[in-house]
């Protein structure tokens, strides 16, 4: 009889993303995955993930060629700066559960706990992730909208 | 005062929540294997002799022998909300005896919708969500009708459904899949799929604007959001060609999750004017603004100018607080917006305090706080010592209760829900995200 309509957890309410070095990241199909910035070349990204369960990870230009960065057992500085901006955009709580780490949750409590229980490098089409930021960009790109708008309620 | 008159709830109300919570666990388990055959039979006693008996006595033996088409969906989705829009106007008739209030004339019913192709896909989609049922859906159910969701949000016609599926799919990605059935917030989900049903059985025509010139006395906000959309919407009264009511401004966007917190404002360079008349107390005046039927303004900064200052709760007490001498008329919502969730009365409360339950009110009344409430801008600190209130009269789970969206202390002073807009407006953030993220936007997409 006492059902609520509303949502029973409010709105992430993200922390000081940092979209000029991380434009895009986002936990998405069974990947925390997303887009870098090149710390050189302001042409490049660097296309990016970690695995959910396996915790393997991976990052190659959007031309698909291999980060020079990348050692077989640590991650590179791209994945790095991918997974502290996830945290900043959807707290640690979420990403380690997300990532499946190990053991009780309440452990990974910073960026250094959980790049201490990662898996390995891992090499798997990436192809998705570059056109999933393009769709988020789409987004933009739509215009404002002064009409009311009820459906709104529910969120 | 007669608040304390909202204690108890209308007649029938308990027993056609009911009738919706036998509707919505059909959706749990699905339609396939789902026990619906005792729910169906009983929604099609409840509406016999009305206007959708002829319409249900087809669809409702349908559903019941397995004949899973759109139509018959789409019928059960009009039953739902039908039961819906009967506990929504007994809901509103009650908040207006509290007032005080009487409701202005109600408006020519709208055309019936037009048929628009893409949205045969949308149906087919929801179909499916109810088929499989919502305890044992699977994400990739989700994920192939997105690209789909992209396109709707080409449409600006079709701006409410596009906002209220791309949440819904985020909201069901993030959910599934589901552990234990009970997990499942029914109720609500069932609202976004009914809701998502009627406005994809065709595109309504958008009403008329009109221009109104007056003076304008913005007195609260309430942000809607989530992870890839924005809403604000501005509650104010307007005085115009010599009498008062009580109008909305609404802006929404489409945004990105890495845009968010404060940030969002960004996205809304043309509200500067409405935070600022806020922020400072000052009414607008309005040259030639365009007003729909239903009193919702459409904003255009071009036609609003900073007016004289003032204090904004104390022009709004005589008209908006509990059974005011100069009550402002409520309109009465159109046939999509009746649900009992979307009621939000306006209201001026002064002479309250603030305890353990929510507030207690000068006539002795309690009243408790709505879970819409934005605690960390409107802290209950300043609830609790101001000396008038401006918030919304809210419906939610079985019981009234009130959202806080402005605070005047005795000398005037306003805080407000949304106020941390005035800082970002006056100064904004050497690194603007939402700038960055446009550039990008355009360097990458229009390659």
């Amino acid at each position: 009889m006492t059902q609520s309509s509303l949502r029973s957890a409010t709105a992430a309410r993200p922390g000081a993303r940092d979209v000029k070095k991380v434009p895009f990241v986002e936990l998405y199909d069974g990947r925390l995955q997303g887009v870098v910035s090149s710390g050189s070349d302001i042409q490049r990204v660097y296309v990016s993930f970690f695995e959910a369960g396996t915790r393997d990870f991976s990052c190659s230009t959007n031309n698909n060629r291999p980060c020079g960065g990348l050692g077989g057992s640590y991650p590179c500085n791209h994945l790095r700066e991918l997974l502290d901006e996830a945290i900043e955009q959807y707290g640690i709580a979420r990403v380690a559960a997300f990532l499946g780490m190990p053991g009780d949750l309440g452990q990974y409590q910073q960026l250094h706990d959980i790049l201490r229980a990662l898996g390995t490098s891992t090499r798997a089409d990436s192809g998705t992730i570059f056109s999933r930021f393009l769709g988020d960009l789409a987004l933009l790109e739509l215009p404002a909208d002064s009409a009311p708008l009820h459906t709104a309620a529910w969120f | 005062m007669m608040l304390e008159s909202l204690q108890s709830l209308p007649d029938g109300l308990a027993e056609t929540s009911d009738a919706i919570a036998q509707i919505d666990g059909m959706f749990l388990g699905g339609f396939v294997g789902g026990p619906v055959q005792g729910p169906l039979a009983a929604l099609g006693r409840i509406f016999a002799g009305s206007p959708l008996e002829p319409l249900l006595v087809e669809s409702l033996p349908a559903l019941a022998r397995g004949e899973l088409q759109e139509r018959h969906f789409v019928a059960l989705a009009a039953a739902r909300a039908a039961l819906q829009g009967a506990q929504h106007d007994a809901l509103h008739q009650q908040a207006l005896a509290a007032l005080g209030r009487a409701s202005a004339t109600d408006e020519a019913p709208a055309a019936p919708a037009a048929p628009t192709p893409m949205l045969e896909g949308v149906r087919h989609w929801l179909m499916e969500l109810a088929i499989t049922g919502f305890a044992r859906l699977e994400p990739s159910t989700i994920r192939s009708f997105l690209p789909s969701l992209a396109q709707l949000r080409e449409q600006p016609e079709l701006a409410g459904l596009a906002y209220l599926l791309t949440g819904f799919t985020s909201e069901l990605l993030g959910a599934l899949p589901v552990a234990k059935a009970e997990d499942v917030p029914l109720q609500r989900w069932a609202d976004l799929w009914a809701g998502a049903m009627l406005r994809a059985a065709g595109a309504a025509q958008p009403a008329e604007p009109q221009p109104v010139s007056g003076t304008l006395y913005p007195l609260g906000l309430e942000l809607r959001e989530h992870d890839q959309l924005i809403s604000v919407v501005f509650y104010a009264l307007l005085d115009a060609g010599g009498s008062t009511s009580a109008v909305r401004v609404t802006r929404s966007r489409f945004k990105v999750m890495a845009v968010g917190g404060d940030m969002i404002w960004l996205l809304f360079p043309e509200l500067a004017l409405l935070i600022e008349a806020l922020g400072q107390g000052q009414s607008l005046a309005l040259a030639d603004m365009p007003q729909l039927p239903n009193g919702d303004l459409l904003w255009d900064a071009q036609r609003a100018s900073l007016g004289g200052k003032c204090r904004l709760l104390d022009v709004a007490e005589p008209l908006l607080a509990p059974q005011a001498a100069q009550a402002v008329a409520s309109r009465p919502a159109p046939a999509l917006e009746r649900h009992p969730v979307l009621l939000a009365e306006p209201v001026v409360l002064a002479g309250h305090a603030l305890g353990e339950q929510g507030l207690a009110l000068a006539d002795g009344a309690a009243l408790p706080l709505d879970p819409r409430w934005d605690t960390a801008q409107l802290p209950a600190e300043e609830i609790g010592k101001a000396a008038k209130l401006f918030g919304l009269l809210r419906w939610d789970a079985g019981r009234w209760a009130f959202q806080p969206l402005s605070a005047a202390t005795a000398a005037g002073k306003l805080s407000f829900a949304g106020q941390s807009a005035v800082k970002l407006y006056k100064k904004p953030p050497k690194s603007n995200p939402v700038a960055i993220l446009e550039e990008r936007a355009s360097r990458l997409l229009r390659k």
